[in-house]
């Protein structure tokens, strides 16, 4: 089975049991971005959900019809959310997608890898 | 970074608040790649105007304004149109007539247009909320329309349909007292508190797609809504009944679990709350003009 993908706007891989999303640096992070993003970790699910961690830290930000597509059909297969942020960038960003398009499945915003994994330990 | 380019960033924050309350939604700010709190509340302050330009013209829409409709060709010449009177001294209708669509649009709409018109070529259902900036007289005079466009074909042509509001250039507050004074008698969301109480139905029913749909009864004692009220104010803020969004967003879901997972349509059927898969397969292929087991093979 195929458990790694490697695009222009993500890396993804399974691993114990967590889907491992890393964002790249997307320049023009708009719609057809969202749905090639959301295809791509879709099809190497499956038709599984898993509990994933989405590093954040080299992300461009979406614009709004990537936002609201990410916030609903990108949350399809998924059972919660750790959002890993860079130390030296605040939170804001973030804050604002989740309070704007509020999350479907549990979510939280970590600094550190570590404790983002053992918080999806818990939806595995 | 210098003084002088520090404070002409902080510059592009003071404009954008401006912009804001004036009610253009089209300024952003120039990011300037630098990670600190002026990039964080410059990101911030852009994504801000792009809700209140979405929210703004979906609450215009509730106050039943006429749209304008403009029709271009394949070549954005415009062929024709309708401009309700109330707008006719501000859009000017000769600027349009005498340049194409590409002429007179800001570089940055004329860009997301043509990604729309590329949605539209491979989806003709794909629907989008526009906001198309135009600028006249050299770049002296701007003004801004939101709405959506669509894609009809006559005699093997194709013709872009652009139905939208001007944008208004007074400030258009949110406060409840200005709510009510603005709103026509007949309109039932006269408080800010209803708006809210529907908002959350419409999140609950995303968040429970994969249950089949409460009545309108049970949800309006859940949410402490009046029926009327929830049924016709849904319809009013989000342009569709209760049972149609939830059929919809189902629909749209089992897309892309059909595009890229092996599920079985029947489990995905059942999988998103269809009663049944014949129920499934005939709302799919109203939706998308072709039944679910042909798209999947078309897709092999």
């Amino acid at each position: 089975m195929i458990n790694y993908i490697r695009t222009d706007y993500a890396e993804i891989y399974l691993e114990n049991g967590i889907l491992f999303f890393n964002y790249s640096n997307i320049p023009n992070f708009d719609l057809k971005a969202a749905k090639k993003i959301v295809d791509d970790r879709i099809s190497l699910q499956k038709e599984k959900a898993y509990p994933i961690l989405c590093d954040m830290s080299a992300i461009n930000y979406p614009d709004i019809e990537a936002r609201k597509y990410l916030a609903f059909e990108g949350s399809l297969l998924i059972k919660a959310v750790a959002y890993i942020v860079a130390m030296d960038i605040p939170n804001h960003l973030l804050d604002f997608f989740i309070e704007v398009n509020p999350p479907r499945v549990p979510t939280k915003i970590f600094y550190q890898r570590e404790k983002a994994i053992e918080y999806l330990q818990h939806y595995k | 970074m210098t003084d002088h380019q520090q404070q002409r960033r902080i510059s592009f924050l003071r404009k954008m608040i401006l912009e804001l309350a004036k009610g253009n939604f089209q300024y952003r700010i120039e990011l300037s790649g630098i990670k600190d709190t002026i990039e964080d509340f410059s990101l911030l302050m852009n994504m801000l105007a792009e809700e209140l330009g979405l929210l703004l013209t979906v609450r215009s829409m509730k106050l039943s304004q006429p749209p304008i409709i403009l029709i271009y060709d394949q070549y954005f010449t415009l062929i024709s149109y309708s401009i309700p009177p109330a707008d006719r001294e501000k859009f000017n209708i000769h600027i349009l007539l005498e340049n194409t669509l590409d002429e007179i649009l800001l570089k940055s709409t004329l860009d997301k247009l043509k990604q729309s018109i590329l949605e539209l070529s491979e989806d003709m259902h794909h629907t989008e909320l526009l906001q198309l900036g135009f600028t006249t007289n050299s770049g002296l005079s701007h003004w801004s329309l939101s709405g959506m466009i669509y894609l009809l074909h006559h005699k093997k042509k194709d013709y872009y349909l652009i139905q939208g509001l001007l944008q208004s250039t007074t400030p258009i507050t949110l406060n409840e007292k200005d709510s009510i004074s603005n709103y026509p008698k007949n309109n039932v969301l006269q408080l800010q508190a209803d708006i809210q109480k529907i908002r959350d139905v419409h999140q609950y029913i995303l968040n429970h797609l994969h249950e089949s749909l409460p009545s309108i009864i049970q949800l309006s004692r859940q949410f402490n809504l009046n029926e009327n009220k929830l049924k016709k104010g849904f319809k009013q803020l989000y342009q569709t009944t209760i049972f149609k969004f939830h059929l919809h967003k189902r629909l749209e879901q089992s897309l892309v679990l059909i595009k890229n997972t092996p599920m079985s349509l029947k489990t995905i059927a059942s999988s998103l709350a269809f009663k049944s898969f014949p129920h499934f397969s005939r709302a799919f292929k109203l939706k998308y003009g072709i039944s679910p087991n042909k798209f999947r093979k078309g897709r092999k």
